[in-house]
């Protein structure tokens, strides 16, 4: 079940930040012009203005209980999290490298690529790796409302009055998020 | 590969040898994991009647609960401010024993850590959960749930920047013939209050309650579902 739950964290992560990396885009403001602005920022704030158990709650709704209700859910907190810190950061890059690059010929996306993103490839991979932090965390809870991992697991320990077993699953929890957020703390401190 | 004079590049072969085996590390873990996960995936076909059911009978949202719903509401906010109250009290010592430059010793450090940890790493719902249990359902498991989950960020953030702290002047008080507790009112606390630690102290106070509303309302949740065995 704990594996269940890393695993799932794993998926929703990458799934999380293949979407958001459009949206990010979408949501600079110096890349796009104002309407895509405006409707990628809404989609940030109601992903953000949501909790991530009653996404969850809604996922099981949707796709029934089980681990993937467990990433759809996760995946789509990732998604306000990483587009709008993503998109911040994408504002605060260095505008001279895009228009030289653009000077060059280079078309739209070949401006981006070379212009923009070197730019923020540091940022991204400690971005994605914080999340993953999160993710990590978010993972071991989303189960008490069904959505797969220890949670299941945590939720009937404590509906049968197993304190001991519930014990144990706290531990695992600790010595996990404990893993996860040194290693995501060691690997920030390597990029950036 | 080989850069011929016409082809640029960006990286020498060594480092996009070594890109490339981390993105195709993230690739296997994320194509293993969902293997792992072995998901049935037949559900799938069904979720857009499930939302269209979730969605149909959702709309018109019956506002005939309002009245219901305000006494909870307040109910809510109260957990948050006291429990608020209760996190920037505990965690007070906490961030002292868990700055580098104030903290007693070796041991109160690790467990300040130890501490802050703990609370930061079980999720407020399990927090919930556990002092219903002790306590019985009702506000006040909530609101010392909130405050346990709490003590962690606030001793965390205030700690950090107790270490920022400017050291000199400690030592000035210090050197006047302060004891320890005179020490730390004049020497830290109140130069917290003169320069940075008053913002970060209210903006850690401002930030929290907005967290713990947000959290707060999924709360609930937890409690209702343990009233029922009871």
């Amino acid at each position: 079940m704990m594996l269940e739950s890393i695993a799932m964290a794993m998926v929703a992560t990458v799934t999380g930040i293949a979407v958001s990396i459009p949206i990010a885009f979408g949501a600079a403001g110096n890349l796009v012009p104002k309407p895509v602005y405006g409707f990628n920022r809404g989609l940030i704030s109601i992903s953000r203005a949501v909790d991530g158990l009653i996404v969850a709650i809604i996922a099981v709704k949707a796709v029934g209980l089980g681990p993937l209700a467990g990433i759809i859910a996760i995946t789509f907190k990732t998604v306000g999290f990483f587009s709008k810190l993503l998109a911040e950061d994408l504002e605060d890059i260095d505008m001279g490298a895009l228009e030289a690059t653009r000077a060059t010929g280079a078309t739209g996306f070949q401006a981006v690529l070379y212009g923009v993103v070197p730019q923020v490839v540091p940022r991204f991979v400690g971005l994605a790796v914080y999340r993953w932090d999160i993710n990590i965390r978010a993972s071991t809870i989303i189960g008490i409302v069904g959505a797969g991992g220890i949670g299941t697991l945590l939720m009937q320990a404590f509906s049968r009055y197993e304190y001991d077993f519930v014990a144990t699953i706290l531990i695992a929890i600790i010595a996990v998020v404990l893993v996860g957020e040194i290693t995501s703390a060691v690997v920030r401190k390597r990029v950036q | 590969m080989a850069a011929e004079n016409k082809s640029w590049q960006r990286f020498d072969r060594r480092r996009r040898l070594g890109r490339f085996a981390l993105g195709l590390l993230a690739a296997v873990v994320a194509v293993g994991s969902w293997t792992y996960l072995s998901m049935d995936l037949q559900y799938v076909t069904s979720s857009p009647a499930e939302i269209a059911d979730l969605t149909g009978r959702m709309i018109p949202p019956d506002v005939g609960y309002t009245n219901e719903i305000v006494g909870p509401l307040i109910e809510t906010i109260h957990i948050a401010v006291v429990g608020t109250i209760l996190a920037v009290l505990v965690s007070l010592p906490i961030a002292f024993m868990a700055a580098e430059n104030t903290t007693p010793n070796r041991f109160t450090y690790w467990l300040a850590k130890l501490i802050v940890t703990v609370s930061r790493s079980v999720h407020v719902i399990i927090w919930a959960l556990i002092f219903v249990v002790v306590f019985g359902p009702g506000a006040f498991a909530g609101m010392i749930a909130i405050g346990i989950r709490s003590i962690g960020f606030v001793g965390k953030l205030l700690g950090e920047e107790i270490e920022e702290i400017d050291f000199a002047q400690v030592e000035a008080v210090r050197a006047t013939g302060a004891g320890g507790l005179q020490t730390l009112l004049y020497g830290i606390a109140h130069r917290s209050c003169r320069r940075s630690s008053v913002s970060p102290f209210v903006s850690v106070g401002h930030q929290r309650p907005r967290c713990e509303r947000s959290s707060d309302s999924s709360a609930p949740a937890a409690s209702a579902s343990r009233c029922s065995p009871r």
